[in-house]
This record gives C-alpha cells, sequence and structure tokens, in this order.
C-alpha cells in the first residue's frame, strides 16, 4: 500500500511500553503544571482556550466516533453554558464554579430534547439539522435579549482565584481549565472502554444482534448525544472565564466549523487527535489575525478539504503510518483488543 | 474469427476473486445461455463484461478488444444489457423508456424503430404514456428487451429473465427472444437459473460452476445429458 | 386586509428567492445524492462576478448574464474536482465536510477579493411599485418572482422535452440502467452543477440590490432555502420552487401576526419546519420515499 492509500484506512493505536507512557505522561503534566508559573497572561489564556475546546472535542469525538453521527450543531449547547454562566453571575449572583455542574445539566437536558427525534435521522439529514441549529443560534440568542442582552453582549469579571491560594486570575483560570481536560479525559475514556463504548462497537457493527442482547441504540445514541452536549455547556461556562465577554454573534456557523476542524484535524475517534485539533483552532486564528480578516475563516476551509482528500485519518493517522515506518513497529501484533480503538473508519461512518 | 470472445476472464469485488478465468466463444446469431446455480458467479460475468467491474482477460467482440473500457463506451460499442431485476427506468413512462434505450439514434431513425417495436409488442404500444414503474413483471421484462434492442446492439446480454416471473410468462419471454433472434439474426447471451426453458430456446449451452466454465456444447446435447438434467433441471 | 395582503405578496416575492436557492439544492442532490452547503455562496460569488463586470463599465443585464455563464463552468469544475474523483461510494459524511470546506473557501474567498463590506447592487427593474391590489410588490422582486417562474418554465422543457433532458432524469432515476444505455452519467452530473450554478448566480444578482450584496449576504436566506428544500422533497424540484412560497409566506405571516415572533425567532421557524418534517415525513410534500442509497 502507498503511503495515500495507508492515509486512508484506519490504523491501530502505536503501541508503546508501558513505562515509557507513563513517565511520558508524568513529565507532561509537570510541565504543565509550571508553565502557567512562568508565562504571560495572554498564553496562559490561550493555553485555557486550547484546554476549553478539548473539552468539547473530546465529547464530539465520542459522538461522531461511536456512533458515526455528525453534529454540527453543539455551538448551541456551548451558547447555552456560557449564557448561564454570564446570566448567573451577573444577575442573580451565583458563584462562577457553580454553573459548572447547572451548565452540565441544562446542556445535557436540551442534549436529549433535540437528540431524541433527530438521532433517528440519516447521517445526512443530522448534519443538515445541526448546522441549520448553527445557523440560528446568533438569532435565538438575540431573541431573548431581555435575558441576553442581544447584541450588546454581557462582560464578566469572574474566576478570581481564591486569595489563599495567591494566582494571578490568568494562572488560576489556566489550572482550571486543565483540571477539567484531564477530567473530561478520563471520564470519555471510561466511557468508550466501558460497558457504553462495547454497547456502541456492537451496535456499529451488527444492530440487530446488539438489540437482541439487550443493548437499545436509539437510547444509547441519544444518552451520548445528550452527553457530549453536557461537556460543549461545560466548555461554554470555561469560555467565559477566560474570555470574559459573550456575544451572539460567536455561537453561530464558525463556532459549528471550528467543532468540526476540531475532530477532523486530529483524526476522529482518536484522542490525540482531540489535542491537536484544539491546537490548530486556538494557535492557526491567532497567527493569521494581522493578515486580512478572511484568512482565518480560508485557511479553516483548505484546511478541511486537504485533509478529508488527502489525511481523512488526521494528524493522529499520519502519525501512525509514520510510526509504521521505524524500525521495529513494522508487524502489528495479532488479537489487539478491538475495543482498545474506539475508532471508526472515518469513510465509511453513517451513510 | 470467433464473433464474441471472452479469454481468462477474471474478476472479483475488492479482495474475493468471483471469475476465475472464463472461456467463453460464441458466433453470430447463436442464442447461448450459461447456466449455474445462486452464487456461481453469473451475474458478476454479466457485469463484468458491461464493464461494472474492472477485469483481467479478454473481451472480443467481433475482434475489437472491449475488456477495460468504461461500461456506457461498451453500450455504444454494441452490447446491450438487461440487468437483473430488469432495470427498468420505473419513474419514466414506457415510450421515454424506449427513448433512453434509443438515445444514440437520431430523431426519425428512433420514432420509426419504436414504431416496429410496438408492433412486436402490442402491449407496450398500449402503455406507452404510463408510467413503466406500474407494469407486470412480464411486461416490464418486454419492456427491458425492446429497450435494450432498440439501439440495433450487436450483443443482447440478459441476466435472470425469469427472475419474478410466473413460468407461463418466462415461456413467453424465451418465445419471443427466440422470435426475435430468428427475426433479426441478433446474437444472445442469457444467464439463466431456470435450464429447462433456457435450454430449450438456445442453441449453445455453458454451466459455470464457482466461478468457472465446467461444461460447454451445442444446447441440444445438454438438454438429453443426465448429469445437466439431474443438477440443474430438477 | 391590506397588510395580510401585502405580507402575502412579499411572502410570495422572498419565496421566490428560497424556492430558486432550494431549486438548486435540490438538482445537485437528484444528480450526486448530496446536500451541497456551499451552494448559497456559489450564487454569492456568482453575484460578486456579476458586480465586477457591472462596475468595470458592463451594463448590468449584460454582466449578470456573463457571470452566469461564467458561472456554469464553475459550478461543473467544482463538481469535477471536488466530488467526481470520490467516485459513487464517497461516504456522506466526507462529502459533507468537503461541501463545508468550500463554503468556507467561497465565503472568506470573496471576503478576501471583495472585503466585507456592503455594497449596492444595481436593480434590473427599477421605477415606480406595482400595484396588486392593495398590495404594492417593487419592480425587482417581480422580476425576482418572474425569474423563478421562467426557470420553472426552462426547467420543465428541458426535462420532459429534451434528450438530454431526459437522459438527465434517466441517469437520476437509475445510474446503473442509464449507464448501460450508453449515457455517460458523470458528464450529465456534472452538467447539472453547471445548471445550479448558474441559476443561483441569476436569483442572488437579482436579490442583491435587497440583501446588499456582502459575502454574508445569503446566510439568513440559506436556512429558508434548507426548509424549503425538505418541505418540497429533496428529490422534487418543483416542489422546492412551491415550498419555497409556502416558507416565504408562512414565515412572512408569523412574523407579523403572532406575537413575540421578530425577525430573530422567525429563524426558529425554518428549524422547526425542517425537523418537523423530517420526523414526520422525510420525502416532504412532493418528493418520493427514497430506498437508502448503499
Amino acid at each position: 500500500m502507498n503511503i495515500f492509500a495507508k492515509l486512508r484506512t484506519q490504523q491501530l493505536p502505536v503501541q508503546t511500553p508501558r513505562p515509557l507512557a507513563v513517565v511520558g505522561l508524568v513529565a507532561l503534566l509537570a510541565w504543565f503544571a509550571y508553565q502557567p508559573l512562568v508565562s504571560a497572561p495572554f498564553v496562559n489564556f490561550e493555553r485555557s482556550m486550547v484546554f476549553v475546546y478539548v473539552v468539547v472535542g473530546l465529547g464530539l469525538n465520542l459522538l461522531t466516533g461511536l456512533t458515526g453521527q455528525i453534529s454540527l450543531g453543539h455551538g448551541a449547547f456551548f451558547a447555552l453554558g456560557a449564557y448561564s454562566s454570564a446570566t448567573l453571575v451577573n444577575e442573580y449572583g451565583w458563584q462562577y464554579w457553580t454553573v459548572v455542574p447547572f451548565a452540565a445539566v441544562a446542556a445535557f437536558a436540551l442534549g436529549y430534547l433535540v437528540g431524541r427525534p433527530v438521532l433517528r435521522l440519516t447521517g445526512l439529514q443530522l448534519a443538515l439539522v445541526t448546522l441549520s441549529l448553527a445557523l440560528i443560534t446568533p438569532s435565538i440568542i438575540k431573541a431573548f435579549d431581555d435575558i441576553t442582552k442581544g447584541q450588546e453582549g454581557i462582560i464578566l469579571d469572574t474566576a478570581h482565584a481564591p486569595t489563599a491560594v495567591g494566582l494571578e486570575r490568568d494562572q488560576w483560570v489556566y489550572y482550571l481549565c486543565l483540571l477539567a481536560a484531564i477530567l473530561t479525559l478520563v471520564v470519555c475514556h471510561r466511557l468508550a472502554h466501558g460497558r457504553v463504548g462495547r454497547s456502541l462497537i456492537a451496535i456499529r457493527d451488527n444492530e440487530t444482534v446488539a438489540t437482541t442482547l439487550g443493548v437499545r441504540p436509539a437510547v444509547t445514541k441519544t444518552y451520548i448525544f445528550a452527553f457530549s452536549a453536557a461537556l460543549a455547556g461545560v466548555a461554554g461556562v470555561l469560555y467565559t472565564w477566560v474570555v470574559q465577554f459573550v456575544g451572539p454573534d460567536a455561537f453561530g456557523l464558525h463556532l459549528a466549523i471550528t467543532f468540526i476542524i476540531l475532530i477532523i484535524v486530529g483524526g476522529i475517534g482518536t484522542t490525540a487527535g482531540v489535542v491537536f485539533g484544539a491546537l490548530f483552532v486556538v494557535y492557526v486564528p491567532s497567527m493569521t489575525a494581522d493578515l486580512d480578516q478572511s484568512i482565518a475563516g480560508l485557511s479553516f476551509g483548505v484546511t478541511l478539504l486537504l485533509f478529508m482528500f488527502l489525511l481523512p485519518t488526521g494528524v493522529v493517522g499520519l502519525l501512525r503510518v509514520l510510526a509504521g515506518y521505524l524500525p521495529g513497529h513494522g508487524k502489528r501484533v495479532a488479537g489487539v483488543d478491538e475495543s482498545e480503538s474506539a475508532d471508526l473508519d472515518p469513510l465509511t461512518l453513517s451513510k | 474469427m470467433t464473433f464474441f470472445a471472452i479469454t481468462g476472464l477474471t474478476a472479483g469485488y475488492g479482495q474475493g476473486t468471483v471469475l476465475h478465468g472464463i472461456d467463453i466463444a460464441v458466433e453470430e446469431g447463436d442464442i447461448a445461455v450459461i447456466l449455474g446455480a445462486n452464487g456461481a458467479g453469473k451475474t458478476t460475468l454479466m457485469r463484468t463484461i458491461t464493464g461494472m467491474l474492472r477485469p483481467r482477460g479478454s473481451v472480443q467482440l467481433e475482434g475489437v478488444e472491449i475488456a477495460g473500457r468504461k461500461p456506457h463506451v461498451i453500450a455504444r460499442l454494441g452490447i446491450a444489457h438487461v440487468p437483473q431485476g430488469r432495470g427498468t427506468f420505473t419513474d419514466l413512462t414506457v415510450e421515454e423508456n424506449l427513448r433512453v434505450g434509443g438515445n444514440r439514434l437520431a430523431e426519425n431513425e428512433l420514432r420509426s424503430s419504436i414504431a416496429r417495436w410496438y408492433d412486436f409488442f402490442p402491449r407496450l404500444g398500449d402503455r406507452a404514456d404510463q408510467l413503466a414503474g406500474g407494469m407486470s413483471g412480464g411486461e416490464q421484462q418486454m419492456l427491458a428487451i425492446a429497450r435494450a434492442l432498440i439501439s440495433q446492439p450487436r450483443l443482447l446480454l440478459l441476466d435472470e429473465p425469469s427472475l419474478g416471473l410466473a413460468p407461463k410468462i418466462t415461456s413467453e419471454v424465451f418465445g419471443v427472444l427466440t422470435e426475435i433472434n430468428a427475426e433479426t439474426g441478433i446474437t444472445v447471451l442469457v444467464v439463466e437459473q431456470n435450464a429447462k426453458v433456457a435450454l430449450a430456446a438456445a442453441s449453445k449451452g455453458f454451466v459455470m460452476e464457482s466461478g468457472r466454465i465446467i461444461r460447454s456444447g451445442p444446447a441440444a446435447s445438454m438438454r438429453d445429458d443426465d448429469e445437466i438434467r439431474r443438477a440443474y433441471l430438477g | 386586509m391590506q397588510l395580510l395582503m401585502q405580507q402575502m405578496v412579499d411572502g410570495i416575492a422572498w419565496g421566490s428567492l428560497y424556492g430558486a436557492l432550494a431549486l438548486t439544492l435540490v438538482l445537485v442532490y437528484r444528480a450526486s445524492g448530496i446536500i451541497n452547503f456551499a451552494q448559497a455562496e456559489f450564487a454569492m460569488v456568482g453575484a460578486f462576478v456579476a458586480w465586477q463586470f457591472h462596475d468595470w463599465g458592463a451594463p448590468i443585464l449584460l454582466a449578470i448574464g456573463a457571470a452566469m455563464v461564467l458561472s456554469f463552468f464553475g459550478g461543473a469544475a467544482a463538481e469535477l474536482i471536488f466530488v467526481r474523483p470520490l467516485g459513487r461510494n464517497a461516504s456522506h459524511f466526507t462529502l459533507i465536510i468537503i461541501t463545508l470546506g468550500l463554503m468556507l473557501v467561497f465565503n472568506n474567498g470573496a471576503g478576501w477579493v471583495w472585503d466585507f463590506s456592503t455594497r449596492s447592487f444595481p436593480e434590473i427593474w427599477s421605477g415606480p411599485v406595482l400595484n396588486i391590489g392593495p398590495a404594492v410588490l417593487s419592480r425587482q422582486a417581480f422580476a425576482i418572482i418572474a425569474a423563478a417562474g421562467i426557470i420553472a418554465v426552462i426547467l420543465y422543457v428541458i426535462f420532459q422535452r429534451t434528450r438530454v433532458g431526459l437522459a438527465m432524469r434517466a441517469a437520476v432515476g437509475n445510474p446503473e440502467s442509464a449507464t448501460l444505455s450508453g449515457i455517460g452519467v458523470a458528464n450529465l452530473t456534472t452538467i447539472t452543477w453547471g445548471m445550479a450554478a448558474v441559476i443561483g448566480t441569476l436569483v442572488a444578482s437579482l436579490a442583491a440590490p435587497q440583501l446588499f450584496l456582502q459575502p454574508n449576504m445569503l446566510f439568513t436566506t440559506l436556512i429558508y432555502a434548507f426548509a424549503a428544500m425538505i418541505l418540497g422533497g429533496l428529490n422534487s424540484p418543483p416542489g422546492a420552487l412551491v415550498a419555497g412560497i409556502i416558507v416565504g409566506v408562512v414565515e412572512n405571516l408569523a412574523g407579523t401576526y403572532i406575537p413575540g415572533i421578530g425577525n430573530d425567532f422567525k429563524q426558529a421557524i425554518a428549524l422547526v419546519i425542517i425537523i418537523g418534517v423530517l420526523v414526520v415525513r422525510p420525502q416532504g410534500l412532493f418528493g418520493k420515499k427514497e430506498v437508502a442509497r448503499v
């Protein structure tokens, strides 16, 4: 198989030796923990946004990777979380961190309500419905302008570190977002590899058989959709801590595309891929911000096209193919546990 | 030169090979029938001849190599294929179906051709402006044959014409094929499970099993052959 | 009463726009089995091209005509480059992402070439408003309605009375049989994309005076076009036009008569229509039930 063909087929995850993986992880965590103490505030805020997108991305990853459904409308749940935070903190004096469980529950409920009827639709129809949702989200926000303050938006000044901790706000927010990302990672990992994940893989492989074994595809898929919505809602709250402003136009089509880039660039269904995606969506626009206003959008569009034609398995797919060329990695160990990779071939997802 | 010659044809789907080196020779004016049970590869053979699958080997019509060409090009070279299930354009009228079949002909040629076929199949003429999807299986089969023949092809391929048809209708269909062959001398290659009717109409027979031709010869000798009787005539 | 008539007349005018855009989406869907999310952006770029020709000195009708001709090739090129290479077995997922990518590229591409400021776009038919009973209709709006009608007639003639149209209908109805009859299905698909782009450019150019020419011009219109497409039935071109009018009228009446539904909430109605139709009657009002495309 030439390299282009390889890039189109799903590769197995790279097997790293246990000790190496553990040491690597610990080193990485230490570096993450140390960074904010020596970095400028805007750097910390940028990295916090990466973590925020990781939270969203992990949820979407779960949804698309496990159920094959593509949702373009998660910006609505993100907006729900963001506006909940802005309103409850400013108007009703809530503690900023108490909004998180509220947003999670509210977004879960909304996600369930939306997901129930629409998950029966084909992939194409679902894409249309969720894209339409993304298109109208700014309008809905403006429609409720007595709460949302419409086009004006809401300014926040929140998420300050407790005085005892002695951190600056940017550092505190960074740690909170990092914690959220790690927690989300753990939860999603457990979901994907636990009973739910195995049910979904069973559904994916043979829905009839799965049903006879007691799995209920529609219910499970709806719960995953709602769960990914909840994550988007939580991320929306975190977003307000970083950006300190909400306005309707931030939550429309552009955000929806950003979310899609998140999972495409890294590689659908891969956890590491979400991190690549998050880095991409934060740093590429900031790099192109000085150039023409349209360059960011152009680069996103070209990226989508390039990746779909050349790298459908994303950056992670590319890395895995390259790893396959390293000495000693040529052969795959037979009988690798299928549930290790909750990965799906993106090219055969829901027709 | 053999009118229609298939040599060493090999083809399959993805990793699996279905046809393992098929050899078939048909003379002009023959009605040749390929018998085989389900899964023998008969439909795959038809689809490979008409270019829907990429083949290895050779398929020659009057000495001209057609293997590897695109399907619509092969069709334009004079091979008409009536696929399994007839492939009727259900949303078009009967007349429109025929017009599609004759889409390469000039307008007046097309009109006279259609008129000729209405003479041959009066029932089609009656239903000229009705949607083809509303016709019975037998009528659709007649329409499919007319649609294939309207472009005056040199070779007619039929994939299981008896499928879904009552025995009486199947006899009618093969009767029509024999008549058309007698009148126009068109070469016909039919793939069938219903050996009895097919062999009765054919001049030449082939037996296919697991992607290989295991028997070939004059249809008459196959009709009387005990082995074939037991295996395919029930 | 006068208000009702006015709202209906306005609704029909806007509805013609929605319907025409929905029509382009349906043509592409029938030919390629995908919803081209970038279709409206193609139309918007077409309108910009027309504006550019006019800016260089061409009379507006000529400018629009020239833009339409260019759009044909542009639409065909898009299909040739981005859709045909993937073959008939491409997953919906891949195609959706590609059309999204195209949407971004065309939208921001227009912004890059012409920037995001709004421009005025000349009307093709100006003058005093027309009186339709108690209601008034601008001449340009009448032009849009007339254009939609003319497009409908032209398409009818093409599809029902010409060889090419018949071949297209055959190719759409049963691509395999059409191929076996010697029809080059792939090329007809490319031509269909060209046709859709031409129609898009025309209606976008006609609507531009009202919407003001800028890259995001068709953003709010898009969702109504989607609603019209789904309501009419994804595989019914006439259905798209009729449904467009229905959506236009409903949107206008709802905005006027239902309290609390302002400009912003109206768009939610379109989403409700989309979800409602897909859940209750996926083939829409005029479409045919589809066998799942394997």
